[in-house]
């Protein structure tokens, strides 16, 4: 045995289906106990790539590796049957088996692994209690609600202990209030068990509430990795910054180290700028929430830029307000604390660590 | 567990190809399952077209002059001719019956429609032997019931319906897979479209009639184009219903006149291969066709998501009920009853003799060696056939249904041809081959022969309604399999089989059915030695042995009731569409 704890290594990994490329080389380490989402659109590769890991479709090019283990390598022609991969997945559509009752189902990976009939009793039912299905064992797979079943592809997953578990948007045929729950569930469950994990989803919140990382794809390929706060603060990608949730853009000018918003003509202090020469046209974005808003003549803080409001709704909990920035009009959010004015003047605090500027030359990505 | 060490890349080229040809199995298999398949089929129908280019001994002249020769000789032409006509007939006939008897029953608030579906799904089963043997009773010339108890009320003065002509063999065709395939699919079509597209045409001031002409009709069109060229397949398929009523008229179809070359001595093995290419060239088209239609078929079975309101027939409901009920029992039960009856009349049909009723056909049967060696052989088929299909289909459609797509196409094609070959057209392949390769030449005259045979002609929908099961079964329960530690094997026995064994139940049941009752695809390749009931009775029909003949009939139509019983409730208690 090595000492290093094992731990998943994707390199250059590719999967063409004919000549339609769905993963193009990607690369991805999971270090140990870490659980890593990926993130995107429909379509853009994420179960392709969680299949290839766990074994059921085979790369065009590239490796896997688990630990000291190769799942596997196309150059050396090396590929490990799914049964001889250790892992444990959770299916999109559960894939229980209907003609086994629910101990049944939990019980055969342990039956397949030659353990002792008693044994077997007393795993199933501590793994089905640490899914809150003590006693529903007996059940046939059609008698058990959505959630149920979904508790049951999950002991089925963890009952053998697997190094690895997989998730192929496991929440996503529940409906929104036991998704949530079973969410929570899921996140307690990693305190009482050690897992390693990877897991698809196109759902940025489940994404970020649940992942110590998340890698986001977009056309077969990983645009960005990283913790969630480091995404969704500092994207890599326009099409991270658009997909991980809302964003203000307003246009101007770059500068070193600054951005100079256009006919406001205010300057910015920024940090993060994305291949923009001093000069080009630039469009400097910010997520909204944090962004502070002060009535004009409020205590100045630095990095901050004038803005009037046009137009305000009010939705109960919170003024929707529609404000002019230099040359452009972007929506905020007020607090409903205090009454807000149409054509009243506002301060907009933007933080300097919360800004990217992306250049709008006509020869950007 | 296989461990790898990552630094132990290996060298040697030789290695590198074992193992890449180790990751290919899977692929290797269902390679070699797509050449297996091919084989037995491509290789007996290549025999037959070869057979139209073989060079007259005589004049060695290679091409054209073996179809020109063999058209000229006497009834060829005609033989072709004649089935074109039964098949228009048929059609002609069958078509605008189907469609209003399916429009009833799934329309309609008819009473009983559930249950008069059921019986057009028993008469789909009843051996159409059986049927015309039970008809013969009704309609013979001589002492048919039907036209004494006419020409006796002073009704008539001769028989005005006799079985042995072009009508009559029309009508059976009509009352055994004429009506009854087409109202089995035609039914579900109509019920699964969706009623508002009819509320929708009431709404705008349409009666029912104009509706049903300028909107249920024009939607179904898919559906009834992918039936209709269906049940003329299944028309070219017919041998015994012509070889019985149409031999003592001089009345030959192509698979009759085909049967009748190769009874010659010597077999006239060319003349029969021409006409065996005629007829595949004839069918090519409406295979085209009919894969055509059925995958446009997108907006015949619209949604299903809809209502599913019926039509209230009002005071029409009894009446109607009563025709069509009437209309079944006519065409399923009177015929069996007739069988029934006949198989325990001392003469066949003869009801004023002093004494009617004897059990002698059933004891000198019992008793007859032919008969109990019939029945072996029969039974050796049946369940033969269907143990071979049951496994060999169930791989079959694994590899259609798994493999990578340009196999995963090829195999398709493959299983599906034998549907495209009439039974004894591919039999008569077989009868070639076994001149040709030893080891078919050492199956030719036992039961293994026509196992074989029977094996490929229920092939394309025995794969079918596997494929279309395992389909819904999903991927994701067979990887799940793997995933928790299972290898393939154990995760087929463990996981597939228990969910797949109803279906696969279905098909057994079904190929047995199909077999014992069918005779022109085995016809050609039996033997004295590997006779079975079917033949035998074929034979005593031929032979005018009605009694006998009735016999036979009755246990193979009883078997065949049995096994669709069976078929009904293992597919309703598990939910397998097993209509094809
Ligand atoms: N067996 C296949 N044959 C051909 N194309 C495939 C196959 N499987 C997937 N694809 C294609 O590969 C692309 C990626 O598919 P994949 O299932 O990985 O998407 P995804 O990111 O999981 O999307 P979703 O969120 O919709 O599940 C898609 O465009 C899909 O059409
Ligand atoms: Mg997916």
């Amino acid at each position: 045995m090595s000492l290093t704890p094992p731990s998943l290594s994707i390199s250059d990994l590719t999967k063409r289906f004919g000549r339609f490329v769905a993963v193009d080389s990607i690369a991805l380490e999971l270090r140990p106990g870490e659980l890593v989402a990926l993130l995107g659109p429909s379509g853009c590769g994420k179960t392709t790539t969680l299949r290839m890991v766990a074994g059921l479709e085979r790369p065009s090019a590239g490796e896997i590796r688990f630990g000291d283990r190769v799942f596997v390598s196309i150059p050396r022609a090396i590929e490990l049957p799914p049964e001889k991969r250790q892992i444990g997945m959770v299916f999109q559509s559960y894939a229980l088996w209907p003609h086994m009752t629910v101990f049944e189902n939990v019980a055969y990976p342990l039956q397949l692994r030659g353990i002792a009939k008693a044994d077997i009793r007393g795993k199933v039912a501590a793994v089905l209690d640490l899914v809150n299905l003590g006693g529903a064992g007996d059940k046939q797979i059609p008698q058990l609600s959505g959630g149920q079943q979904q508790r049951v592809a999950l002991a089925r997953a963890l009952v053998y202990e697997p190094a690895l578990m997989l998730f192929d948007e496991p929440f996503s045929n529940l409906d929104t209030q036991l998704r949530g729950q079973m969410r929570m569930e899921l996140k307690m469950l990693r305190r009482k068990v050690e897992m390693t994990g990877l897991f698809v989803t196109h759902d940025q919140v489940e994404a970020l509430s649940m992942a110590d990382r998340i890698a986001i794809m977009h056309a077969g390929r990983i645009e960005q990795i990283g913790s969630p706060s480091e995404v969704y603060r500092q994207p890599k990608t326009r099409f991270v910054r658009d997909f991980l949730g809302r964003v203000v853009n307003l246009r101007g000018t770059a500068d070193a180290g600054g951005f100079r918003i256009a006919a406001g003509g205010e300057r910015l202090a920024v940090a993060a700028t994305h291949d923009v020469h001093p000069g080009a046209t630039a469009e400097l974005s910010i997520r909204p929430e944090f962004v502070a808003i002060v009535p004009a003549g409020a205590p100045d803080r630095p990095n901050s830029i004038n803005a009037t409001i046009e137009e305000l709704l009010f939705t109960g909990d919170r003024f929707e307000a529609r404000m002019r920035v230099g040359g452009d009009n972007v929506l905020f959010d007020l607090p409903s604390d205090r009454a807000w004015a149409e054509g009243e003047s506002v301060r907009l605090h933007l933080p300097t660590d919360a800004v990217s500027i992306w250049s709008l030359e006509p020869d950007a990505k | 567990m296989t461990t790898e060490p990552l630094d132990a890349v290996p060298v040697s080229a030789f290695a590198w190809v074992f193992r890449r040809l180790y990751m290919a199995r899977g692929e290797i298999v269902a390679a070699a399952v797509f050449a297996a398949v091919a084989f037995l089929v491509l290789y007996p129908i290549g025999t037959v077209v070869y057979l139209t280019f073989v060079p007259n001994e005589l004049s060695g002249v290679f091409g054209t002059i073996p179809w020109y020769r063999a058209f000229s000789e006497p009834g060829m032409l005609q033989s072709v001719l004649n089935t074109i006509y039964v098949v228009v007939a048929v059609q002609v006939i069958s078509m605008p019956l189907s469609v209003g008897i399916s429009w009833f029953l799934a329309r309609t608030d008819l009473p009983g429609a559930r249950m008069i579906e059921f019986c057009f799904w028993i008469m789909f089963f009843l051996p159409s032997m059986g049927v015309m043997t039970g008809w013969l009773l009704l309609f013979d010339p001589d002492f048919g019931l039907f036209n004494q108890w006419l020409i006796d009320a002073g009704l008539i003065k001769a028989s005005i319906f006799n079985l042995y002509s072009f009508w009559g063999i029309v009508f059976v065709h009509l009352t055994t897979y004429g009506i009854s395939v087409k109202v089995m699919l035609l039914t579900p079509a109509f019920r699964n479209l969706d009623s508002s597209v009819e509320e929708a045409s009431f709404l705008c001031g349409a009666n029912r009639w104009r509706t049903l002409i300028r909107i249920v009709l024009p939607l179904m069109t898919p559906a009834m184009l992918v039936v209709l060229l269906m049940s003329i397949i299944r028309g070219l398929e017919t041998f015994e219903i012509e070889q019985v009523l149409g031999t003592p008229i001089k009345f030959q179809v192509y698979s009759t006149k085909l049967y009748l070359l190769m009874a010659n001595s010597p077999p006239e093995f060319r003349a029969a291969g021409t006409l065996g290419t005629a007829v595949l060239a004839m069918v090519l088209p409406l295979i085209v066709l009919q894969r055509w239609a059925s995958t446009r078929r997108s907006f015949a079975v619209v949604g299903g998501r809809g209502g599913n309101a019926r039509i209230r027939l009002g005071r029409w409901r009894w009446p109607a009920f009563i025709a069509m009920a009437g209309g079944v029992a006519f065409m399923s039960l009177l015929p069996f009853l007739m069988l029934v009856a006949g198989s325990f009349m001392k003469l066949f049909g003869f009801f004023d003799l002093p004494q009617v009723w004897t059990f002698d056909h059933w004891a000198t049967a019992l008793a007859d060696i032919t008969f109990i060696a019939s029945l072996r052989n029969m039974l050796y088929l049946g369940f033969g056939t269907a143990f071979l299909a049951v496994g060999i289909y169930a791989l079959v459609a694994y590899c259609a249904v798994r493999a990578k797509s340009r196999l995963r196409g090829a195999i398709d094609m493959v299983t599906w041809l034998p549907y495209t070959v009439p039974g004894i057209v591919l039999s008569f392949g077989y009868l070639n081959m076994a001149l040709q390769v030893p080891i078919f030449a050492l199956l030719y005259g036992t039961v293994g022969a026509l196992i074989l045979v029977s094996f490929l002609a229920s092939m394309p929908l025995g794969v079918q309604v596997i494929k279309v099961n395992m389909l819904q079964m999903g991927t994701e329960i067979e990887e799940a399999g793997r995933i928790v530690g299972g290898g393939w094997t154990r995760t087929f026995r463990r996981i597939i089989l228990p969910i797949g064994s109803p279906t696969l139940a279905v098909v057994g049941i079904m190929v047995f059915a199909s077999t014992i009752r069918s005779v022109s695809s085995i016809m050609l390749l039996s033997t004295g030695a590997n006779r079975v009931l079917s033949v035998l009775q074929l034979e005593f029909l031929s032979g005018g042995s009605l009694g006998p003949a009735a016999v036979v009939g009755t246990v193979i139509v009883l078997i065949s009731l049995a096994a669709a019983i069976v078929v009904r409730l293992v597919s309703s208690r598990f939910g397998i569409q097993a209509r094809g």
